[in-house]
């Protein structure tokens, strides 16, 4: 991959997502990260939905689970540790 | 310092999304303060040399109060506020920046090609003498050419689309991007070609460096 300090590409973006939404990028790289948003639309909007989902995800607690949810979800977690992709 | 900082509508920085105070008739606006002392919380501006990376709807003349800290094209100060807006930005600078920016990549792909001895497709873009030609002849070239040829005429197409569709920003970014394909590969045409961008959008919009 090339790693150019003025640019950034939309894959690197989407990796670094979740660093950048929660503040704990080096600047260097929050900067590339912002330079690619300034002519980036798509990358703003992705941005801007995954900060959406973070945002609504962190008012779930473990008590707003649908009865089975738990459950269901540590099946398709383990299953997935297993390599067969959480199939049941 | 005296510097330069591109907003979103209504003076709100694009990133942080926080709004800065407008001057008013006695003068700058008030000053707005760092968040806290990380430099990725200050607060940003750039050199006219930088301007082009930070494209965004409306250009303001910035003053930064010391410390200040030199990023990767910006400059980080510990507040700033607001100066004068640079309403020509507005007036259609946006569109007409991007126009010359897709002139200077089409005119580097006819010199990188003509280096090539490329001159039958070196010939046909230098012959286009507005971008609906342009376009077209990309589009023709990338369709049914391969090699550098396709990817310059591709770059040069989707730099003529993006303009269509109102994107300045991105179309000079692809015109930037282009200088990469046309010195065959060397990244550091995208930055030299950025500043160059840089400079040509600060003469055309009256700036002092």
């Amino acid at each position: 991959m090339i790693v150019n300090p003025d640019d950034l590409s939309c894959k690197e973006l989407v990796e670094l997502v979740t660093d950048y939404a929660e503040d704990t990028m080096p600047v260097s790289v929050r900067t590339r990260f912002e330079m690619h948003l300034s002519y980036c639309k798509p990358c703003r909007t992705y941005l801007a939905q995954m900060c959406q989902t973070i945002r609504l995800a962190g008012r779930l607690s473990e008590k707003a689970l649908p009865a089975g949810a738990k459950g269901a979800l540590l099946a398709a977690f383990r299953g997935w540790h297993r390599g067969d992709g959480g199939q049941r | 310092m005296i510097a330069y900082k591109f907003m979103s509508a209504g003076a709100v920085a694009p990133f942080t999304r926080r709004p800065w105070q407008l001057p008013g008739p006695s003068g700058a606006g008030a000053w707005l303060d760092a968040l806290d002392d990380r430099p990725e919380h200050g607060v940003h501006a750039c050199r006219v040399r930088d301007l082009s990376f930070w494209l965004e709807s409306e250009l303001w003349r910035v003053e930064l109060h010391d410390p200040l800290h030199e990023g990767q094209r910006q400059i980080i100060g510990s507040r700033g506020r607001l100066l004068e807006r640079v309403s020509r930005w507005e007036e259609d600078g946006a569109r007409s920046f991007a126009e010359a920016c897709a002139w200077r990549a089409r005119d580097r792909a006819v010199a990188a090609l003509h280096r090539e001895a490329l001159d039958d497709e070196d010939a046909l873009l230098a012959g286009c003498s507005s971008l609906s030609d342009l376009r077209s002849v990309s589009n023709g070239i990338a369709a049914r050419s391969g090699g550098l040829p396709a990817a310059l005429a591709g770059y040069l197409a989707e730099t003529v689309d993006f303009l269509f569709d109102g994107d300045a920003a991105c179309s000079a970014y692809i015109s930037a991007r282009s200088a990469v394909v046309a010195e065959r590969g060397d990244e550091d045409a995208f930055g030299a070609e950025r500043e160059a961008q840089s400079w040509m959008l600060a003469e055309r919009l009256g700036l002092s460096p």
